[in-house]
């Protein structure tokens, strides 16, 4: 961990903020102020586990709950239960890391997508037991598969933009070999 | 324990990658995550147990970002909305004659408004009735959208500092867009009618019944709670009732529609599609009537204060 590396990180996590300030603005934009028949992709949550899986350094959890927290504030969520999930993901996702650098893309996106269902779920669940008014499970389950269309968008977006790849797995730390 | 030699796999750690901070600080930094975990969890408690304490703190999260958004907002959507205006230059002719026709018919109609307008002011006067006091409102200019979908509700860029208050009612030009709820200092959150969080008692008008309209994310609000559904066709005026005294009454808000699954729905008069003005009324309810009548006594009789006439009576 050397000078340029620390600074090249510091970099790509400024990038993830700015990126993720986007996102919400380009959501909070009044263009169209009616109801949308479809939701638009929930491109945040995507950005932060293609990166937490690619590089779990760039989304420290100090970054990622002041950002999700102020976009569930000013995107009207819950306060605060939608950020935790996150967090948790996030957690869940850095924990398994080096058994994450030798999967292949394809079972990195059934990952993912096995993650948003049940983050939504969760979310719905929770919100279910607190009695919070919302709309139906239904309905916030085909926001996932629009999410799911834009993940490898987001992915080549850091492949290609940011150059945020995944490490070669190092030797002795392969498959059988990590914790 | 891993399987391999410690310290050499220490190094190649350290030197490798630092992704999961240094070992040393794995325990601190796996409490401090759980702690915010917990901590979020308990605001989200907090807010479900006392939500106006938490709305007020995210309305001042949104009076401090917002404003610092805004210089980048408005170019863009600006551009989005020139280059959509762009696209209509194309059949500006045919567009042309349309307006000049519709134009001609509108001459009709409003010579038709005028002609009422002057006798209903002669009835009116012959009738002695008291209508109600001139509303007076406050424009503000449509800042964000919610940006959630299945949110309804948009961000105005005027607050408590323009003596905006909670429950106000706002309106495009032409009906109801839905009411004030959460204030900032700067901004204003509208939920509008098409929220499911927003019921609002509203009358069919010329059968006069009295229904609530209620929010379902979708473009056309619901009808609820419709006692004769014989006496309501399509086409029918809805305006707002009054009850409850969140509303002024008869604030146009759109026409009866039916929906194909035969659902009684309002067709909204405000243009959802694009708000950008809006106008908050000042309302802040009928005055209550809260004084008990008392009694009529014939004139010289000694005035006697009312509260000690009513416990006599209650002796009595």
């Amino acid at each position: 961990m050397n000078e340029s590396r620390l600074a090249q990180r510091a970099v790509l996590q400024g990038m993830f903020v700015v990126l993720c300030t986007l996102f919400v603005f380009i959501r909070l934009l009044p263009l169209n102020t009616g109801p949308d028949p479809w939701p638009g992709p929930d491109l945040m949550l995507a950005l932060t586990m293609a990166w937490a899986i690619r590089r779990p350094d760039l989304v420290p959890v100090w970054l990622v709950a002041p950002v999700f927290f102020v976009a569930d504030m000013l995107l009207m969520h819950p306060p605060g239960l939608w950020t935790a999930l996150v967090i948790l993901t996030v957690e869940w996702l850095r924990k398994r890391q080096r058994r994450l650098r030798t999967l292949s893309f394809l079972a990195e996106f059934a990952l993912v997508a096995l993650l948003v269902t049940l983050l939504v779920c969760l979310h719905w669940l929770v919100l279910t037991m607190a009695f919070v008014s919302q709309p139906g499970l239904g309905v916030q389950l085909v926001q996932v598969p629009i999410t799911l269309a834009a993940y490898p968008v987001v992915v080549l977006l850091g492949h290609y933009g940011f150059g945020v790849t995944k490490r070669p797995a190092p030797e002795g730390f392969g498959r059988g070999a990590s914790t | 324990m891993p399987p391999w030699p410690v310290g050499q796999v220490r190094e190649t750690r350290l030197a490798q990658d630092n992704d999961r901070g240094n070992d040393q600080f794995r325990p601190v930094r796996r409490i401090l995550t759980g702690l915010c975990i917990a901590a979020l969890l308990a605001l989200f408690l907090v807010w479900r147990i006392d939500s106006p304490r938490v709305e007020r703190l995210r309305s001042d999260i949104v009076d401090t970002v917002l404003p610092h958004m805004d210089w980048a907002m408005t170019p863009v959507t600006s551009v989005v909305k020139m280059s959509e205006n762009f696209r209509s230059y194309a059949r500006i002719y045919e567009q042309n004659r349309e307006l000049r026709r519709e134009l001609q018919q509108m001459k009709a109609w409003k010579e038709a408004a005028l002609q009422l307008e002057q006798k209903n002011a002669r009835l009116l006067d012959l009738n002695n009735v008291k209508l109600d006091p001139k509303l007076t409102y406050v424009t503000g200019v449509v800042l964000a959208d919610s940006g959630s979908p299945f949110r309804q509700s948009v961000l105005l860029n005027i607050g408590r500092r323009d003596g905006i208050r909670e429950g106000w009612a706002a309106m495009d030009g032409i009906g109801l867009v839905g009411r004030i709820s959460g204030v900032g200092d700067e901004t204003a959150r509208v939920i509008l009618l098409t929220d499911t969080a927003s019921s609002i008692p509203v009358t069919i008008q010329p059968s006069g019944q009295k229904v609530i309209l209620t929010g379902d994310n979708t473009a056309l609000p619901r009808i609820d709670f419709l006692e004769t559904a014989e006496l309501v066709r399509p086409g029918d005026r809805v305006v707002s009732s009054g009850d409850g005294g969140v509303f002024p009454a008869g604030l146009l808000i759109g026409q009866v529609a039916k929906s194909p699954d035969q659902r009684l729905r309002v067709r909204l008069a405000a243009d959802y599609g694009r708000l950008e003005f809006l106008r908050v009324l000042r309302y802040d309810g009928v005055g209550a009537i809260d004084d008990i009548g008392t009694m009529v006594r014939p004139v010289g009789v000694a005035p006697v204060s009312p509260s000690g006439e009513a416990g006599t009576v209650a002796n009595e």
